[in-house]
């Protein structure tokens, strides 16, 4: 065994042209499946480290526990930490609320509080505030300070009615959190004080725990939670999910399947790739094995000859392609905007290394293994004699018409294409995902129109934008009729929008999936959704009039009565017009959270709205008339203000006095339509050039397979050529038999291909348009032609390297294979 | 009669300086049109070569190779080729079919290669002659050997060339198959006022021709029963 095996290094040496040609396969498979998986790895990590600081590192909370419950948490399999917070009561501001809880250790790591000063309370009556509250409070960041906090602490009394108890609690402050992130965004900060200071201030039967819980498999986090679910008793509404951590992490990651896609295609390409360079390799050689058969070898002997060459190439081909994996990788995420962007940090996970080589080496063995054991199957006498033709019975029946239109050449070049179906059906499929791929992201391109996307964020010219949801922040009315009165400008369309409502309704009427929404609650008969609240004045009722479907929209109407129109396109709310439904707006007072409910008739049901915020609750958008939204919200100020220009405006200079109006809050801002649109083009078109790039290294990869199996079929052929030319082909004939090969592989893969690329964006189309409202169907026909061409080009300029060895063959030579 | 055939100092030579091989020495040699001519010798005496050379499918070191009045070597690969699938046929010891292609179209593809259309009657009595007739519809790897030889025989004659070559033909054959083919061959060639160089180790199959010729070490040692 050990002489057979002296063989390898020969046989490298003597083929090192072919030997390093398929390393380079080996190697650029490797890298490409290496380079692809550093960047999917460093976006992800990007998108959870970016959720970590978010939200915390936690997979789940569980509200309402006792203490009992908290300590069995940490028998129950699966969890791999867990701390809990027992929340004291809330302090509102306007425009801020402040949660005082208490946090141990464990639920502080892992919600990722830390302390720019000071440190965490210890002892009853400590605490620890963000600086920026401090500020807001009117305090200062002095350690020490004694500060006095009114208090409103909420719980569900024995009846399940909502009740509250306000109190005034004193605390010592020792400690500044470093800013929790978005809470200055949303105006909900934290208060962090001991446990104890709780058991001191709450009555005991008031003390309810919360616990943030970390699963020890990410991907098994709902799963984990059920189990937690069972031993504790909890009901349904006691789980909630981080899900912008999960998301990051990929649980459910059926989100992922272009990802995953992609993947298995740059996995097939390259296994195709790596099975053809070794098929040929082994081809080349049926002679010598069936010497080596003859004096003795077995078949097992000849498949380790066979692993033992794929494994000396592996040991150059892993490190090789790993290195230049990494380096592409880094290249690409440095070089090209788009994923600079994505990727804050580029890591090299050892498992993603770990799976490129391992893939690698799987493919590579398989790869080596199935033509060593045809070798070692096929009788020695006839593997000497290369005597063996392998031909599928189905070719019989092919190639007449082609016979007919393109001659003898024509007819031989069709049926050799299909000589051996499985190998060229792997040449085609793997010619074709480029074009499936350009495909699906070129319909993809044509879907995503830029200027559909950006007019989904703003309605004219330019937007004037509040960017916070806070209330009692926005433009002014004074503001919109100052933008109206810009010279150059046609016409404002304002739009005032309030969160924090909730729409009551009978719950006999909501959808399933409604009333199961989390943010729904049901009370008795009366279901208490969470809405989005919008204030239109006539002319944005104007606007809205096309996406009626029942009722009618009669702007005085709207305006002098209580009032409502709601959207609600597949009638999930069960309401109908005429009836009468209730809003519940909530204020944050310094006494505490206020609930104030206005009754109106429903007086249209619309489809969707133009001017809807890029953000909606999880229940229907319900627009109100000005005047009524005003009673109702309490403010007349407006979130976005849309401007139009009238033909031939100066655009600079209306840009120029809008960014003025901007200014007039701090968190004013001017979106420009054109400036939006280029922007989401350079971004669209620096994906597209990744998404080429991407498409034209699978492309030489088809070209590499196309190339392998010509030149495979040809030395399976090379008694036929002989013959052939003894018979009188001419050169060119030959040249033009071989060309038309590959014009079929060609034709064949933009067959299958076209079609399959445009079934896939479809369906990547149904799949995506429930998020990406945008998208807009339509098949890029003009496309098809073009990438037909390519399919075709490409096959014909596979077929130049073997023609040159075609051209090489002497006739004598070809028939000395055989006598 | 004309020589359908003719070399004058035809030589190959492999190698150059001491390594060098003589294949085949300086060689003179007419055959007559009509003529069954067989080539005998050892391995390695110089018949493929001298074969190769004559059928124009290997270049000489030196010498000339005349096919009906035309010198081989002075036409250009593609010429070559052209003058092959028309004034030559060839029948080789392993059949050398076109596996996609049925017995019928094996025997017309010179004259497809050549894009001429095969008169049907021809074929057909090619094909009566040959025992075909049955099997025209085939592909080769549903014949025999001897039949796939025979479809080979009648791809040789389709184009009624001036020179039917045939290397070994019945090397790969049973007896009782060899005996049919070789004599389908010749009697054909006849027929048909074609002229034969079978290249042969065997004597049963040089019995059969008119005249031969014996080759050791790249030279004719004798040449009997042809007409001087």
């Amino acid at each position: 065994m050990k002489g057979l095996l002296k063989l390898v290094p020969r046989y490298v040496q003597k083929q090192s042209r072919r030997a390093a040609l398929t390393a380079l396969g080996i190697t650029l498979a490797i890298a490409l499946l290496c380079a692809t998986g550093v960047v999917g790895a460093s976006i992800r990590q990007t998108m959870v480290d970016q959720a970590l600081d978010l939200t915390g590192d936690y997979h789940a909370i569980l509200s309402d526990l006792d203490a009992a419950q908290v300590v069995s948490l940490g028998d129950v399999e699966g969890i791999d930490a867990a701390g809990s917070s027992l929340p004291l009561g809330a302090h509102y501001l306007d425009n801020l609320f402040i949660t005082v809880e208490g946090f141990d250790a464990a639920a502080r790591d892992l919600f990722g509080l830390d302390l720019a000063a000071g440190r965490f309370p210890e002892n009853e009556g400590e605490i620890a505030l963000e600086g920026w509250v401090l500020d807001a409070l009117g305090l200062g960041r002095e350690l020490g300070q004694v500060l006095s906090l009114p208090l409103n602490h909420s719980y569900v009394d024995a009846a399940g009615a909502y009740q509250e108890i306000g109190f005034e609690a004193r605390f010592t402050l020792v400690g500044i959190l470093h800013d929790i992130p978005a809470a200055r965004l949303t105006g909900a900060s934290l208060g962090l004080v001991a446990q104890d200071t709780i058991h001191s201030l709450l009555p005991a039967e008031h003390v309810r725990y919360h616990a943030f819980v970390r699963a020890a498999r990410a991907g098994k986090v709902h799963e984990t939670m059920a189990g937690v679910q069972r031993a504790l008793g909890l009901g349904d509404k006691q789980i909630s999910y981080n899900d912008h951590l999960l998301g990051a992490l990929g649980e459910g990651a059926s989100g992922n399947w272009p990802i995953l896609l992609l993947g298995a295609v740059v996995v097939a390409a390259t296994v195709a790739t790596i099975y053809n360079a070794f098929q040929i390799s082994v081809l080349e050689r049926l002679q010598q094995f069936g010497l080596l058969r003859a004096v003795g070898a077995t078949s097992g002997q000849l498949r380790l000859l066979v692993v033992a060459e794929a494994a000396l190439l592996l040991t150059v081909a892993i490190p090789l392609g790993l290195l230049t994996g990494v380096g592409a990788a880094a290249l690409l995420t440095q070089s090209l905007g788009m994923l600079d962007a994505m990727v804050a940090r580029l890591v090299v996970p050892p498992a993603v290394l770990g799976a490129a080589a391992g893939l690698g080496l799987l493919a590579t063995l398989v790869s080596a293994l199935l033509p060593a054991r045809v070798a070692g199957r096929v009788p020695p006498l006839e593997a000497m004699a290369h005597h063996r033709t392998v031909l599928d019975g189905r070719v019989r029946h092919r190639g007449a018409a082609w016979g007919r239109i393109l001659g003898i050449t024509g007819r031989l070049a069709y049926q050799n294409v299909w000589r051996n179906r499985k190998r060229s059906l792997v040449t085609i499929f793997s010619l074709g995902i480029g074009v499936v791929l350009f495909g699906v992201f070129t319909t993809w391109a044509s879907s995503a129109d830029a200027s559909s996307i950006v007019a989904g964020l703003l309605f004219g010219d330019y937007a004037l934008k509040a960017h916070t949801p806070e209330r009692g922040v926005g433009f002014s009315p004074e503001v919109a009729r100052a933008a109206a009165a810009i010279p150059g400008v046609d016409r404002v369309y304002a739009l005032q929008t309030d969160y924090g409502n909730r729409l009551l309704l009978p719950a006999s009427g909501v959808s399933a999936d409604l009333l199961g929404a989390g943010d729904t609650v049901v009370d008795g008969d009366t279901a208490s959704l969470s809405i989005t609240l919008l204030g239109y004045g006539p002319d944005e009722l104007d606007l809205a009039r096309p996406y009626l479907e029942t009722g009618e929209i009669d702007p005085a109407a709207l305006a002098s009565t209580p009032s409502a129109l709601v959207v609600d396109p597949g009638g999930s709310t069960g309401l109908q017009v005429g009836d009468t439904v209730t809003i519940r707006h909530t204020i944050w007072s310094e006494t505490g959270l206020e609930t104030e409910d206005t009754t109106y008739t429903v007086a249209g049901i619309l489809r969707d709205v133009p001017l809807a915020p890029p953000f909606r609750a999880t229940g229907p958008t319900v627009v109100l008339e000005r005047a009524q939204y005003a009673a109702c919200a309490g403010t007349d100020l407006f979130k976005q203000i849309d401007v139009l220009l009238a033909p031939g405006a100066d655009e600079d200079a209306v840009e120029a006095q809008l960014s003025a109006l901007a200014d007039t809050i701090p968190q004013g801002d001017v979106m420009s339509l054109r400036q939006e649109t280029a922007r989401l083009e350079a971004e669209k078109r620096q994906m597209m050039w990744l998404v080429y790039g991407l498409v034209a290294v699978v492309t030489v990869i088809g070209v590499v397979n196309i190339v392998n199996t010509i030149t495979s079929n040809l030395i399976l052929r090379t008694r036929e050529f002989g013959m052939l030319r003894a018979v009188g082909i001419t050169g060119r004939q030959l040249r033009r038999m071989t060309r038309l090969e590959g014009l079929f592989y060609g034709l064949l893969s933009a067959a299958w291909s076209l079609p399959a690329g445009g079934i896939l964006a479809y369906l990547f189309f149904l799949a995506a348009r429930s998020e990406m409202t945008y998208l807009d169907w339509s098949l890029p026909w003009a496309m098809a032609l073009p990438a037909a061409l390519v399919c075709v080009t490409v096959g014909v300029a596979a077929t130049l390297p073997p023609m040159r060895r075609i051209s090489r063959i002497e006739v004598v030579d070809a028939l000395r294979s055989i006598v | 009669m004309a020589p359908s055939l003719s070399t004058s100092a035809l030589s190959k030579t492999y190698g150059t300086g001491p390594a060098a091989v003589h294949a085949l020495k300086p060689t003179d040699l007419t055959v007559r049109r009509g003529e069954c001519l067989a080539i005998v010798g050892p391995s390695g005496s110089g018949k493929s070569t001298l074969l190769h050379l004559l059928a124009g499918l290997d270049r000489p070191s030196s010498g000339q190779v005349h096919v009906d009045g035309t010198d081989l070597y002075r036409l250009a690969d593609d010429d070559l080729a052209i003058f092959r699938r028309r004034h030559i046929g060839f029948v080789f010891q392993f059949f050398n079919l076109i596996p996609v292609l049925s017995a019928e179209e094996n025997i017309t593809l010179p004259l497809l290669l050549d894009g001429r259309q095969a008169d049907a009657a021809l074929v057909d009595e090619l094909l009566d002659t040959l025992g075909l007739a049955a099997r025209r519809h085939h592909l080769p790897d549903a014949l025999s050997g001897g039949q796939q030889q025979r479809v080979a025989i009648g791809r040789a004659l389709v184009t009624h060339p001036a020179v039917v070559f045939a290397d070994e033909p019945t090397g790969n054959l049973d007896t009782e198959a060899a005996g049919e083919v070789l004599e389908l061959l010749t009697s054909a060639a006849h027929r048909y006022g074609q002229t034969v160089v079978i290249v042969t180790h065997d004597p049963h199959v040089a019995a059969h021709a008119g005249r031969v010729i014996t080759l050791r070490d790249g030279q004719i040692v004798s040449d009997m029963g042809g007409q001087k």
